[in-house]
């Protein structure tokens, strides 16, 4: 994942430990994470590397100062969206508002393969739901009142 | 033998073909799988970047529904496929398990919400517990990140007929 990163998570530590906050929350790395929580599996010092990086994530949408055009914020936004409302995900709706907001000339590109999975009916159009979805708004907007920071 | 069965939305979708081999396999061991009734998303690797007491709350709605569907008292025990899922369901249970706040909170919402009820917290989203399985398939259930989905595999393999 490193590769990927304009600063690694070594480099984001030594970052936050001298005071770059800003830079750290405007960067891209803390993005490129997928949570896979490999890092918490093999650090030998169990540090919780995944959750200080989702931390940080939510500081940074908090911030509103996430990268704009990248993939992944977008990405977590829009499923958040999504989910709250229906409580269950869509494939097709989220990698479509994803293209169309971040790029949309890609769309074209990956239509191919949206189309044969639609043939094998592995991409449903419609959308799935909870079968009362005001009983999950409830819940979530019970943890609205009380959202504090966690980080 | 019977477990609930959490699909998730990727088995819904582009995992489809996981979930029709996770029945033909599970069929074969005469282990049925009965899917959760009104599951909702587990929030996945995205929701916890965006508000991770809301992350929590999800899962728990899938575990108390799983613990309400139940007849009898003990643990539940959840199959989620899904990497994803899984990790989501574990966080959760070891959330609540850990932190007496986030359970609070978690719980008081969803008590409020009604009619899905915590009833209490020590739920096993899968099998955790090492077993004779472990050297049918020992790549599988050696550990390491991603492999502990597939332990309930092994414990499903040791149940058959």
């Amino acid at each position: 994942m490193i590769e990927y990163m304009d600063h690694s998570p070594r480099v984001l530590n030594a970052m936050l430990m001298a005071g770059s906050y800003d830079d750290v929350l405007r960067s891209r790395a803390i993005w490129v994470c997928t949570g896979c929580y490999g890092c918490t599996v093999e650090c030998p010092k169990q540090l919780p590397v995944t959750e200080s990086i989702y931390a940080l994530k939510r500081a940074s949408i908090r911030a509103d100062v996430y990268p704009r055009r990248f993939v992944t914020p977008v990405l977590a936004r829009q499923f958040v969206r999504l989910v709250d409302r229906r409580g269950r995900s869509s494939e097709a709706w989220i990698s479509l508002s994803l293209y169309l907001r971040t790029r949309p000339f890609q769309l074209l590109r990956y239509a191919p393969v949206a189309l044969r999975l639609m043939r094998r009916g592995r991409l449903p159009l419609r959308p799935d739901s909870v079968r009362k979805p005001a009983q999950l708004h409830k819940v979530l907007e019970a943890l609205d009142v009380t959202s504090g920071e966690d980080a | 033998m019977s477990y609930t069965y959490y699909p998730g939305c990727s088995a819904k979708g582009t995992g489809r073909s996981y979930e029709e081999s996770l029945h033909a396999v599970f069929g074969a061991l005469g282990t049925r799988l009965d899917e959760l009734k009104d599951w909702n998303c587990c929030g996945a690797s995205g929701y916890p970047a965006v508000d991770a007491a809301k992350a929590v709350a999800l899962s728990a709605r899938n575990l108390a529904l799983a613990e309400s569907a139940q007849p009898g008292p003990g643990p539940v025990d959840v199959i989620a496929p899904c990497a994803g899922c899984y990790r989501a369901m574990l966080k959760t249970e070891r959330a609540l398990a850990d932190d007496g706040a986030v359970t609070a909170r978690v719980g008081g919402a969803l008590d409020a919400a009604g009619p899905v009820q915590l009833v209490k917290m020590m739920v096993w989203p899968c099998d955790q517990r090492a077993g004779p399985g472990d050297d049918v398939l020992p790549g599988l259930a050696a550990g390491g990140p991603g492999a502990g989905h597939m332990k309930h595999l092994v414990e499903a393999a040791q149940h058959g007929p």
